[in-house]
């Protein structure tokens, strides 16, 4: 009996903890007074900070905000409020204030005073994001290197990036397939495979290829990156990333420096980097790729990228992007902030695109329909977006899907895939079609800008969504 | 009857969904899992037939096929969700798979294999008020313990539950389970006879990458007389690069004009991720053994389902000792999904699985070594588990030496050994088989006069959409 006693006494003591833990936050009274507040769930926040999003009181507020249920409307301090409550926030000498009030009298219901945040000695702006650069430009070769339709391609290549010409009426490509990376040479005559490079990964996956002079040697670097899929019984799969940098000398592929381990695209001409999550296919902040002597490191300082991830989120200029809505609409966004531009939404369905997926653990797996291994959802399948290219003159191209597999087991496929783009107009968005559609699944594309001729794109085809069809490369040209 | 209703209910579903287009998010889902199984000589006596034993799909002796086919659906929206699954759970028999209930078709023990009809198997009804306050109801899986040790709560009992986040990494979950709730026509007070409710609070504290739960649950055992409330402490997560997990659960109460009940049970188990394709752990399982049946306490500790089986460490999808090693086919008396040998010695009747432990029980200690991983540097989409436990009981004043007569029964149980492998085919088509054998120790040979192991060889053809 004793030993309950003392086992009763020491839970007790626990669910103390606890609950204090759980009540007690870092506006006691503010949190007071929401919880007490009757009205509509509505706060409008002023604040005399230039960048609230980039404040950690503004975003412990909007999180206890959220939480509780309120909607949030951020507005400056002197904006005048009719409906629920205002929460003011001011900085003040070496601290600031949180006054919470009633619109309707204007009543203060709360007040609360903070020391001054700790600002990091070593906090740097974050760097903008780089511009991207233009599609390849093409002096010599061009349509002449390429069949006049489809080019059946060997094997299931899943994504493409150009290299460049090589001798007059070829061209060369970079393909990337689950399990290698090959250098192939197209002519009108069809594909000579060059030279290729295998990660030493069991079960990989292709997810991404780009190409791009990242050391400023006039030569382009292939930058390729691989989902390797770990997995357990009862575990489930989880994806690990693998990428590596690629030079190309005499026609063969050698990895510059060792596995950097995160997601890389290639934007503006310069690297930039994600890295997965333990439980989220990414995390952290977009960072630099940094060149050293003996290959490539990820660098430090977060680059600004609309607060998406990498590859939700395009560059447009060194203040706007393009990224997506939560309908999946293309919009244009603030690159600091994220936040969406007046007028900026392109209301034009593009279809549903899933590029390869990520594999990622759920840290507490869902008992959907058992216990046993395979009635629980043990992880998640997070597809990458459609690629998004910037031409030279700052208009984004990518897939429109309008292609469909058909129902399952009795369905044939139909419709047609494009490669459309996105035309800006000062800060609208319009879509134009320049692109012939074609029969097949768009997997990935490339662009070709060549002087006195119209932009120009080669397309990789399959017969199936999933990229396990036959392959095709087709060139088409614009209007 | 649950035939009528399943098509019912399926019919009426596909009228909300093609009636109301922007009504609600609607998915389906399901599994169908086909398992030839051979069990052997779980008596640990070759000289002896081997008895039924009791799995999910009824009474199985020898070699047999197991089908478990489930069709579920969801349907939720911005607040609410539903969800029911249908299951048939059958060995493959015509008598189970040729419509149950026409005259014929009884098994040896006179009765219709009900568990063959498509009926509703699991259902779960929820509403969200706010990000603190959830209400669910039904009879789904649910759990106080599942993600240690599993030695006190996991099943998918009737419920009815509130849970939510108090703040960021702060939850709670309140559960009443009305296990059982049996009327006896005409029998005095008929409104508790029978009956068996849980009470139970479990909060959970995110403290770093570690989370750290005490709970309480309370059992008001009407049915056999017992009251009992249990207390406890699990701790799970990440600690660096290892996962430690740790529970301990301490139970008190009585039967009515009966025995004291009190006992504990603990669990700790780390494991450390090496490389893809070696995953170490090592974990500890222990429950009081009561050392006297025959004076006025229950130490044994009895858990309200020991789910041992399912648990992220030590589970393994078939087993032996997660098998049902009691009902007469064995002498460990383990019951289905419980790792610790509470249904052995009888007696102070109360909880577990099927209500039918002992509070008598001789208890456990566990040693628990094993490995799991990723084999695709061998053969691509091949992984695998191995483990082995060494099993002592904690007291054997109960237990009879067949053996030796008189004398008492040695502490170690024995020795299990398990290994499983999977291919992987596709994300929707996977094939397992599990080698699973129960060396003796001294101790149960000291009760069966015999030393020959038990095996169960399990393979499993897994379709799931």
């Amino acid at each position: 009996m004793k030993r309950f006693t003392y086992f009763l006494f020491l839970f007790c003591c626990l669910s103390l903890v606890c609950l204090s833990l759980a009540w007690a936050g870092s506006w006691p009274k503010i949190e007071a007074a929401l919880s007490s507040w009757e009205g509509p769930r509505q706060v409008t926040l002023r604040t005399d900070l230039r960048d609230p999003l980039s404040s950690t009181q503004v975003q412990d507020l909007l999180e206890l905000l959220l939480e509780r249920g309120f909607t949030v409307i951020p507005a400056p301090p002197e904006s005048r409020v009719s409906e629920g409550l205002i929460l003011d926030l001011r900085t003040a000498g070496a601290g600031s204030v949180l006054a919470l009030s009633r619109a309707a009298d204007g009543a203060i219901l709360a007040f609360e005073r903070q020391q001054a945040e700790k600002v990091s000695p070593a906090a740097k702006p974050l760097e903008p994001a780089p511009v991207p650069q233009p599609a390849r430009e093409v002096a010599a070769a061009g349509r002449e290197a390429f069949a006049p339709g489809p080019l059946e391609l060997s094997g299931r290549p899943k994504r493409l990036a150009l290299l460049g010409a090589a001798e007059e009426g070829t061209f060369d490509i970079a393909l990337l397939y689950d399990d290698v990376l090959e250098k192939i040479r197209v002519s009108a005559g069809g594909a000579a495979p060059l030279g290729e490079w295998r990660p030493q990964v069991a079960s990989s996956r292709a997810l991404h290829v780009d190409t791009g002079d990242l050391d400023g040697d006039g030569a382009l670097e292939i930058a390729a990156v691989w989902a390797e899929d770990l997995r357990g019984i009862y575990q489930g799969t989880d994806s690990k990333i693998h990428t590596w940098v690629f030079q190309v000398e005499d026609e063969k592929l050698y990895p510059s420096g060792t596995d950097l381990e995160g997601y890389l695209r290639i934007a503006g001409g310069k690297g930039v980097v994600q890295k997965r999550g333990t439980y989220s296919p990414f995390a952290g902040p977009v960072l630099p790729l940094v060149r050293e002597e003996e290959g490539y490191r990820t660098g430090a300082q977060p680059i600004l990228w609309a607060g998406r991830n990498l590859y939700e989120a395009t560059p447009l200029s060194t203040e706007e992007a393009l990224a997506l809505n939560e309908r999946g609409n293309l919009m244009l966004v603030s690159l600091a902030t994220g936040k969406a531009l007046p007028g900026g939404v392109l209301l034009e369905d593009l279809g549903a695109f899933a590029g390869p997926e990520v594999a990622v653990r759920l840290e507490s797996p869902e008992y959907r329909s058992g216990f046993e291994k395979e009635d629980r959802i043990k992880e998640t399948y997070h597809p990458l977006p459609r690629r998004m290219l910037v031409g030279s003159d700052g208009t984004a191209y990518t897939v429109a899907r309008g292609r469909s597999e058909g129902l399952p087991l009795v369905g044939r496929p139909s419709g047609s895939d494009a490669l459309v783009r996105v035309v800006r107009n000062g800060r609208s968005l319009r879509l134009e079609r320049p692109f012939a559609g074609v029969d097949a699944f768009i997997l990935d594309f490339a662009l070709l800008e060549r002087p006195g001729h119209p932009v120009a794109a080669v397309l990789l085809l399959n017969e199936k969504e999933d990229g396990s069809g036959k392959a095709y490369l087709l060139f088409q040209e614009g209007p | 009857m649950q035939r009528k209703f399943c098509a019912l209910a399926l019919v009426a579903l596909g009228v909300l969904v093609f009636s109301t287009p922007a009504l609600a998010e609607i998915e389906f889902f399901g599994t169908a899992k086909v398992k030839p199984t051979y069990y052997s000589n779980l008596d640990f006596d070759d000289s002896k037939s081997d008895v039924a034993t009791l799995n999910e799909a009824g009474w199985a002796a020898g070699e047999h096929v197991r089908a478990e086919v489930r069709l579920g659906w969801k349907a939720s929206g911005e607040k609410w969700r539903i969800k029911m699954i249908a299951e048939g759970d059958l060995i493959y028999n015509k008598n189970n798979v040729d419509r149950s209930f026409y005259t014929g078709a009884e098994d040896a023990n006179g009765l219709s294999n009900a568990g063959a009809e498509f009926g509703i198997e699991r259902a779960e009804f929820a509403y969200t008020f706010a990000p603190a306050l959830e209400l669910s109801t039904g009879w789904d899986i649910r759990a106080l313990d599942i993600k240690s040790g599993g030695l006190l709560y996991g099943d998918d009992h009737p419920f009815i539950g509130l849970k939510g986040a108090l703040a960021e990494k702060t939850r709670y979950e309140l559960l009443y389970l009305p296990i059982q709730n049996s009327e006896a026509i005409g029998a005095a007070d008929s409104t508790k006879t029978g009956d068996w409710r849980v009470y139970s609070l479990k909060l959970s504290q995110g403290v770093g990458d570690l989370t750290l739960s005490p709970l309480v649950a309370f059992s008001d055992n009407t049915s056999k007389k017992a009251q009992v409330t249990y207390y406890g402490l699990e701790l799970t997560g990440k600690a660096g690069p290892i996962k430690p997990s740790f529970e301990i659960i301490g139970a008190d109460g009585d039967f009515k004009d009966g025995a004291d009940i009190s006992s504990w049970a603990m669990f700790a188990g780390v494991e450390v991720p090496v490389g893809k394709v070696f995953n170490p752990y090592l974990a500890y399982r222990f429950t009081q053994g009561d050392d006297d049946k025959n004076d006025n306490d229950a130490e044994g500790f009895v858990g309200i389902t020991d789910i041992g089986r399912f648990t992220p460490l030590m589970g393994m999808d078939g087993n032996v000792l997660g098998e049902h090693l009691a009902s007469g086919a064995s002498i460990y008396n383990s019951p289905l999904y419980s790792f610790s040998p509470d249904r052995a010695v009888g007696g102070n009747n109360y909880g577990g699985i099927g209500n039918g432990s002992s509070g008598n029980n001789p208890g456990q200690s566990l040693i628990a070594v094993g490995t799991k991983g990723d084999l695709s540097e061998f053969v691509d989409k091949l992984t695998y588990k191995a483990q082995a436990f060494f099993i002592w009981y904690d007291e054997t004043g109960n237990l009879i030496n067949v053996k030796n007569p008189g004398k008492s029964v040695d502490d170690y149980a024995g020795t299990t050994f398990d290994l499983q492998a999977k291919y992987a085919f596709s994300k929707n088509f996977a094939v397992d088989y599990i080698f699973s054998t129960f060396l003796l120790g001294d101790g149960i040979q000291d009760q069966v006069d015999a030393d020959d192991p038990a095996y169960v060889n399990m393979l499993t053809l897994a379709w799931t959409y």
